[in-house]
């Protein structure tokens, strides 16, 4: 089969179907699966509202940022122990509109947490094309226990899945639309996803990795695998730049993330020497 | 290896919800195994995905603290369950020889199957999710207790964990807060036997906030061979931490009996007739010869701009112990002062100068059982060490016999008084010297050593 064939597989169109699930359009699905999410996620907070250990040190990093206002001072006075920056970059951020802490923290969480259904619609319908399996998988992520724990508690996990889920939501259309905007808008989010946790960091290995199969195995042409990577790193760093200006983190970012990855490398070498 | 596998079958179901894990299995399983002629390229560009990500974790699992490092599995695992839930509708569908016996047993049903699945699955997530645990907050309850505990005192707070919640509920700052170390080969009790000694002398109160399981022995004095002349322990509060009433949070309180150190409002005495300490109230300075000896020997070792001043006081028969330093702003002080002195015409003024803990030195004098008291004012917020020290003449090197630590507050003068027996010093330290070391800014007068009274 030609690359092209193989590549038109990829980007088939639906037919054009009723935007309906059990009769009911989609649009309202998602709404009310949006508003039980955003209730379950506050009464869960309501229920279990003790902030974590973690959650405790967050806060603190977040009311010293606010308290002191420059980034090196505050990685300073921490005795430059490093930390993605962009959640307590968020929390400091509200707290200019008058919240406490704790609660600019529990707003931020419960808001992005609210939301993650509608990327696993998102996710689950570019994959199956069926809206059955999307919008149950959108409220099975509304009601799923460990995500309700995470958005209900200060924690820079829920930063971490939504940007990351919005990487994977816009890699799964790019993949299948292969429009620019996609590869680009997943660079974007890529570059928040890495601000909130190390472990998305995985993206720069995944996407290539993709990338490459999908030439390899003839759907996508060269030019169109080198060109989507091209884009995709381009905002990726483009994002992490203009991000850690904002919060003037950019001399200590790429020290620290250079030192997290050799680190890495060095773990999986000692694995390997002690087994 | 084990390690690795508890991560993968015990630790990321439990992070899922261990239907869901069970539903991603089947999901995965029955994808490769029945469906996978039914789905192209891009089913498996998300599978490996999904690898890449389980791989990357296994791979630096020894990294990971925790299960939620793996949180972003949630996504595919939920799409692979409600996949494996529509998969056999739709397989029903495509084929009527597989899975017709079902169909024949729930003709009329068995296309709403998926969708009781995916509702009987969220009442599940959801009686997970509202399940309400009376003793969540026995971490805030404590936390009050130790608030209302703190309130005005001077105080230390040992943490076996979680230093960032107790700092957060109790108000208390977290530099206050330190962690109770215990080693793998010490038990608790070892640990809270080990700090209570050390902190004996300590001028404050100490908390220990610690968790203990059920059927552990509870940590009266007793069992932690506490002498209960060195200060009381009790318990102060306890709650437990869950339904299952396994475990529980407690509070101690440990509050030294001789703490040597008190607050002293009143006139200060003058010094006994049988004081034995050279220049203990600071009056005398160093001048003529002795002085210019000092102020070149301090030139000598980096310090010069405090000391070159002529009418600098200097203190006869007590010495500043140098050690090299990068700035000549980080070299402490140590001189007479008549600014508010503590007693007579001067007092002596020690400044650390924001660097370092250094140390100051007295004359020696003969062993013997012995009384060792003094005054001191804080000029702002500092820590003080007194110890009075065994010196040995011909090798010489001096030995720690009795330490006392307490903060001083500004403005408020403390008297300290350490008794010092005989029968503990080895021999060959046949001399008796005082060595104060300090963080701060504080005032030192009036210090005393008597012979052969220890109770004074």
């Amino acid at each position: 089969m030609s690359t092209k064939k193989r590549g038109e597989i990829l980007t088939r169109k639906c037919k054009k179907r009723d935007n309906r699930f059990l009769h009911v359009p989609v649009w309202i699905w998602l709404t009310g699966i949006l508003l039980f999410s955003f209730l379950l996620k506050l009464l869960s907070w309501r229920l279990k509202p003790t902030v974590s250990r973690d959650g405790c040190f967050y806060i603190r990093i977040a009311q010293l940022w606010y308290d002191i206002g420059d980034f090196h001072v505050l990685y300073k006075n921490l005795g430059y122990f490093w930390f993605p920056p962009l959640p307590s970059y968020l929390m400091k951020t509200l707290m200019h509109l008058g919240l406490s802490t704790e609660i600019a923290g529990i707003i931020l969480n419960i808001t992005l947490g609210a939301l993650t259904p509608l990327i696993v619609y998102g996710i689950a319908f570019e994959i199956t094309h069926q809206k059955n399996i999307a919008v149950c998988s959108a409220f099975l992520t509304a009601v799923n226990p460990a995500l309700c724990k995470l958005a209900s508690n200060v924690q820079r996990d829920m930063v971490y899945l939504f940007f990351a889920g919005l990487t994977l939501w816009l890699l799964t259309t790019g993949i299948r639309r292969q429009k620019n905007k996609y590869w680009c808008g997943a660079g974007l989010t890529c570059g928040c996803a890495i601000l909130a946790r190390f472990e998305a960091l995985e993206f720069l290995i995944i996407v290539p990795v993709i990338l490459f199969l999908l030439y390899a195995t003839k759907h996508l042409n060269l030019k169109k695998s080198l060109f989507y990577s091209i884009v995709f790193f381009l905002c990726f760093f483009g994002s992490i730049v203009a991000l850690s200006f904002l919060m003037h983190s950019q001399n200590e970012l790429w020290q620290n993330y250079w030192r997290y990855f050799s680190g890495k490398i060095e773990t999986i070498e000692k694995q390997n020497y002690t087994e | 290896m084990s390690e690795k596998m508890h991560f993968l079958f015990i630790e990321i179901p439990r992070l899922l919800f261990e239907p869901i894990a069970v539903g991603t299995v089947l999901g995965c399983f029955t994808a490769l195994w029945i469906f996978h002629k039914q789905r192209g390229l891009f089913y498996w560009s998300i599978t490996a995905t999904i690898c890449i990500m389980l791989i990357w974790r296994m791979a630096f699992y020894s990294m990971m603290l925790s299960s939620r490092y793996a949180s972003i599995l949630i996504y595919p695992a939920i799409i692979f369950t409600v996949c494996f839930f529509f998969q056999l509708k739709r397989k029903k569908q495509r084929d009527n020889s597989q899975l017709s016996h079902l169909q024949n047993q729930i003709p009329k049903v068995y296309p709403a199957i998926p969708y009781f699945l995916v509702i009987g699955l969220a009442v599940a997530c959801l009686i997970k999710i509202l399940h309400y645990d009376p003793y969540e907050s026995h971490t805030v309850k404590l936390c009050q207790t130790l608030s209302r505990e703190i309130a005005g005192k001077n105080y230390l707070i040992y943490a076996q964990q979680g230093r960032d919640r107790i700092a957060y509920y109790s108000g208390a700052p977290i530099n206050n807060i330190q962690l109770l170390e215990n080693e793998t080969n010490l038990s608790l009790y070892t640990a809270l036997n080990q700090s209570i000694l050390k902190n004996k002398n300590i001028w404050k109160d100490v908390y220990y906030v610690f968790y203990l399981k059920k059927g552990d022995p509870e940590p009266t004095a007793q069992y932690l061979q506490i002498d209960p002349s060195i200060g009381s322990w009790e318990c102060v509060h306890r709650e437990l931490t869950s339904r299952r009433k396994n475990k529980e949070i407690v509070l101690y309180r440990f509050a030294p009996a001789h703490p040597y150190v008190d607050v002293w409002e009143q006139d200060i005495p003058d010094l006994s007739p049988d004081n034995q300490c050279l220049n203990g109230d600071f009056e005398q300075a160093l001048t003529g010869k002795l002085q210019e000896e000092r102020i070149s020997y301090y030139k000598k070792n980096g310090i010069s701009s405090v000391y070159c001043n002529p009418e600098t006081l200097l203190p006869a028969d007590w010495w500043l112990g140098i050690t090299k330093r990068e700035k000549e702003s980080q070299y402490p002080i140590m001189m007479l002062t008549a600014e508010q002195p503590i007693a007579g015409k001067y007092s002596l003024l020690l400044d650390n100068r924001e660097y370092g803990t250094p140390g100051i030195n007295s004359s020696q004098i003969d062993r013997s059982d012995c009384f060792f008291s003094g005054f001191v004012r804080g000029l702002k917020e500092s820590k003080i060490n007194i110890s009075v020290c065994g010196f040995n003449t011909k090798e010489k090197n001096i030995t720690y016999l009795e330490t006392i630590t307490f903060f001083a507050k500004a403005g408020v003068t403390y008297r300290f008084s350490i008794p010092a027996k005989n029968d503990r010093r080895p021999e060959q330290y046949s001399k008796l010297l005082c060595i104060i070391t300090f963080e701060g800014r504080i005032l030192v007068d009036n210090i005393e050593f008597l012979n052969n009274k220890i109770n004074q």
